[in-house]
C-alpha cells in the first residue's frame, strides 16, 4: 500500500513528462488536442509517404475524401464509415486513415476473390500494416456483388488532402 | 523429372533437397557466429563458404523463357491442392521457387503476377489467410508492394457478420521476411498457443519456423464462421505469365500438410492424380508425385 502511495506523485509526473515527449516528436501533422491536420499530397512527411504507397492514394487522389493520422486506432469509426466493431481496429496504437469515395479496383492473390472491384474502401494503417475495409461493397470478376454490412456516417470528418 | 522423384529408396533425392534450401543454412550459421564467441573465425568462414555454395547451387534456368503480356486474356489462374477437413486449424508446405519469368512488355494496366501459397480458407470468397511469394508487375501488384521483384507475402480477408462488422480485402503486403530469392522454404499457417498469452492461442504464419504474422481466433473462426480448408497454391494472371514450374524442371510442393486438432497430417493423394484445381489444363499442369502421397509438381507446358 505504502509503495503504492510513494509511487502516486511519480507516476502522474512520468506521464506529464512522457505525454510533452511524445507530443514533441510526434507527427507533425497530428495538432495537439487530437485535431487532425490535412496531409500535402505534395510533400508529405515520410510516414505518410509510405501510407500512401501502401493505400494507392496517386492513382486515386480524385476519389479520396480525406486523410489523416488518428490517434488511436479505435477511433477510426469516428472519422470513416466504420461501425467501430472492427476487430482490427481494436488497439489503442495510431492509425493512418485513407477513405475513398467510388470503385478502385484491386488484385488479390486468391482463387475465391480474384481481381475485385472495391466501392468506398477506407484503408488504415496500423503499425506498418494495412487494412482495407469495403464500406459499401465489393464486385469480384465473375459479376457478384457482396454488399458490405452496413456502416453510420461517421460523427466527424477526416481533412481533405492539401496541395 | 526429377531422378528423386524417380528414386524413392536412393538418399541421393535428400541430398538434392538440401541443396535447394540454401538461405536457411546460411542464416543459421551467421547467428551462430555470434554465441560461438570461441571460434568466431571458424564460424564465419564456414557461413561464408556455405553462403557461396548455396548460392551456387540455388535453383536456376537452363535459359530464359518469356511470353509477351495479353491483357485480354487476365484472370486469376493457377494450379492448387485443397484439404478440407473438419477441424483443420493448418497448412504447411514446402514451396519451391525458381524466381520466375513474368509476361513482357507490360502496361500500366497489364495485371502480371506469379505467386505461390500456403493458406487457410473459409466460406466466403474474401476468407483467407495467406503466407507465400510473390512476384508482380504493374497492376498485378498489391499498393505498396515491391515491382518486377519476388518479395515473401502475407495476407488476411474477410467478408463481414455481426461479430466481425465491414469486408477486408485479402490484399498481399510484403512480409518482415522481404525479398525473395529461389529456393525451397518451408510456408505454414497454423493455431498455436500465443507465446504473449501462453493461455491463448493465435493463427501463425511462419516462413521457415519465424513468425512473419498472425490473426487472433477471433479473425479465422469468428468472422470466417471456421475455417474450410487448408490450400497450397501457384496462381498466375496474365496468360504471358510463367506458372510456377517449367517442363524440364517442375515447381515442387512437397511435404504437404494439414493440422487437425492435435496433430499434423500428410495430404494423402494417389499417386501420379491430376490436382484438385488446374484452371488452364491446356498450359498448366500439376500432378500427385509417382512415389509420394503428399507431393505434387506444378508447370507450364509452354516453358521447356
Amino acid at each position: 500500500m505504502s509503495t503504492t502511495r510513494r509511487s502516486g506523485p511519480v507516476l502522474v509526473l512520468t506521464l506529464l513528462l512522457s505525454g510533452c515527449l511524445v507530443r514533441a516528436g510526434g507527427s507533425p501533422e497530428t495538432a495537439p488536442g487530437s485535431t487532425l491536420t490535412a496531409v500535402s499530397l505534395g510533400s508529405p512527411s515520410p510516414d505518410a509517404a509510405r501510407v500512401m504507397e501502401l493505400c494507392a492514394v496517386a492513382p486515386h487522389t480524385e476519389q479520396v475524401i480525406g486523410m489523416a493520422l488518428v490517434p488511436y486506432a479505435r477511433d477510426v469509426a469516428k472519422y470513416a464509415r466504420l461501425t467501430g466493431g472492427e476487430i482490427e481496429l481494436q488497439s489503442d496504437h495510431p492509425a493512418w486513415v485513407v477513405a475513398f469515395r467510388g470503385p478502385i479496383a484491386y488484385t488479390t492473390l486468391s482463387f475465391s476473390a480474384g481481381a475485385v472491384t472495391a466501392y468506398d474502401p477506407v484503408c488504415v494503417v496500423v503499425d506498418g500494416v494495412r487494412t482495407v475495409f469495403v464500406t459499401s461493397g465489393t464486385q469480384f470478376q465473375d459479376g457478384t456483388f457482396v454488399t458490405a454490412p452496413p456502416a453510420p456516417t461517421p460523427e466527424l470528418a477526416l481533412p481533405t488532402l492539401a496541395p | 523429372m526429377r531422378p528423386w522423384q524417380r528414386r524413392p529408396g536412393d538418399r541421393r533425392w535428400l541430398l538434392t533437397r538440401e541443396r535447394h534450401q540454401p538461405s536457411v543454412k546460411a542464416v543459421v550459421l551467421s547467428r551462430r557466429r555470434w554465441t560461438a564467441a570461441a571460434q568466431p573465425n571458424r564460424w564465419i568462414s564456414t557461413a561464408f563458404a556455405v553462403a557461396l555454395v548455396a548460392t551456387l547451387a540455388a535453383p536456376s534456368r537452363t535459359f530464359a523463357w518469356s511470353a509477351a503480356c495479353n491483357t485480354s486474356s487476365e484472370v486469376s489462374h493457377g494450379v492448387a491442392q485443397n484439404e478440407a477437413h473438419t477441424g483443420v486449424i493448418g497448412a504447411q508446405a514446402i514451396i519451391e521457387w525458381f524466381n520466375d519469368a513474368l509476361c513482357t512488355n507490360a502496361n500500366p494496366s497489364t495485371v502480371s503476377l506469379s505467386s505461390a501459397w500456403v493458406a487457410l480458407e473459409g466460406s466466403s470468397a474474401l476468407d483467407i489467410y495467406q503466407v507465400g511469394f510473390d512476384k508482380c508487375q504493374q497492376a498485378g501488384c498489391s499498393q505498396g508492394n515491391p515491382a518486377g521483384t519476388s518479395f515473401y507475402f502475407l495476407a488476411y480477408g474477410r467478408n463481414g457478420n455481426a461479430t466481425c462488422p465491414g469486408q477486408v480485402l485479402p490484399l498481399a503486403q510484403e512480409a518482415p521476411k522481404g525479398l525473395a530469392g529461389a529456393g525451397s522454404l518451408t510456408y505454414s499457417v497454423v493455431k498455436e498457443p500465443d507465446p504473449d498469452h501462453p493461455s491463448q492461442y493465435k493463427y501463425f504464419a511462419s516462413i521457415d519456423g519465424v513468425v512473419q504474422g498472425s490473426q487472433t481466433t477471433t479473425a479465422i473462426e469468428g468472422c470466417w464462421g471456421g475455417v474450410v480448408q487448408g490450400q497450397y497454391a501457384d496462381e498466375v494472371y496474365d496468360y504471358g505469365d510463367q506458372t510456377g514450374g517449367t517442363v524440364r524442371n517442375h515447381q515442387g510442393f512437397t511435404y504437404v500438410r494439414w493440422h487437425d486438432a492435435t496433430y499434423w497430417r500428410a495430404m494423402n493423394r494417389v499417386y501420379s492424380s491430376p490436382c484438385d484445381v488446374i484452371n488452364d489444363p491446356t498450359n498448366e499442369h500439376c500432378n500427385v508425385a509417382s512415389n509420394h502421397h503428399d507431393w505434387f509438381f506444378s508447370w507450364d507446358a509452354r516453358a521447356p
